[in-house]
């Protein structure tokens, strides 16, 4: 439970969840609602992942995403929006990532 | 879902499976000429892991560790509402406890099973009537296991019944829907 707190607990991964309830998008479409590098966006849609909230299929080059959420999950989401709830340590990190990750997100 | 590691939820089961011997063993103690009934109870978790410890290769799939734990914290639920009605530190009438408890439990599993319907979803079509499908069951499931809790006990069946019932009409509805309007696209074969 603790990795789909930590995964809700940034607004950055809640937006990213929202804008994917729209329907599935590439790692580019999402990375370029954001005005972050593109390596903390990785390291978000592993958060994201490692969390089973987003499924993500690799279609040649691109990687998409598709939401993957429970219910339970989807209210947790509401209410973190809701709220506004967020981690000091979450809010505004850069986190660190492979030069594996961010080559693979740059497709 | 990632709720838990390995180890976690092993310790979580074992904890389970040492409750449902304890409840068992206290109800042994309180009604011994139904002993029968609580012994095969007690023994089934320990017999499942030991069975599993003797034959299987590979360590328990946590997918069936998690489904030992359901089962056996059905099973204290259900055997502490009988040992509690025994005790009578609560003025019911005979039987409204486990009723209760049965309810409960029921309304608890449709919850359990309807959470994960959403993460089913294979393409965008599917996502929306799965999350919408979800939703109404696991409210429904959640109405049911409410109302047994707080209803009065001649209006509960009636009312719980209801709940869920409602749920799996708009659940059909929907999904009728959605095959109809399926045939009916251009693009249906």
């Amino acid at each position: 439970m603790s990795t789909v707190f930590k995964a809700l607990a940034d607004p950055t991964r809640r937006k990213v969840l929202q804008l994917l309830r729209a329907g599935p998008l590439s790692a580019g479409e999402l990375a370029a609602h954001f005005d972050v590098s593109k390596p903390t966006m990785s390291a978000h849609f592993a958060v994201l992942r490692e969390a089973e909230l987003v499924d993500s299929i690799k279609q040649g080059t691109t990687v998409i995403y598709r939401l993957k959420l429970s219910v339970l999950e989807d209210a947790l989401l509401g209410f973190a929006q809701l709220f506004g709830i967020s981690t000091q340590a979450d809010d505004g990190m850069d986190p660190p990532t492979t030069a594996t990750d961010e080559a693979k997100e740059n497709t | 879902m990632t709720y838990a590691s390995a180890a976690t939820t092993t310790r979580a089961a074992m904890a389970v499976a040492a409750l449902t011997m304890l409840i068992g063993g206290w109800l042994c103690w309180l009604l011994p000429e139904r002993s029968w009934a609580w012994l095969p109870v007690m023994a089934a978790m320990p017999l499942v892991w030991l069975i599993h410890r003797q034959f299987a290769a590979a360590p328990m799939p946590r997918s069936m560790i998690n489904a030992l734990t359901g089962a056996g914290l059905m099973l204290s639920l259900a055997m502490l509402a009988v040992a509690l009605e025994q005790l009578a530190w609560f003025s019911v009438e005979p039987g409204e406890l486990s009723k209760r408890a049965f309810g409960v439990i029921i309304g608890g599993l449709v919850v359990a099973y309807a959470n994960v319907i959403p993460k089913q979803a294979t393409s965008a079509r599917r996502a929306g009537l799965l999350r919408f499908c979800g939703w109404m069951l696991v409210l429904g499931g959640l109405a049911y296991a409410v109302v047994w809790l707080l209803a009065p006990l001649p209006w509960a069946q009636v009312l719980a019944m209801a709940a869920l019932l409602t749920a799996v009409v708009l659940v059909a509805a929907r999904v009728l829907w959605s095959v109809r309007s399926n045939s009916n696209s251009p693009t249906a074969s």
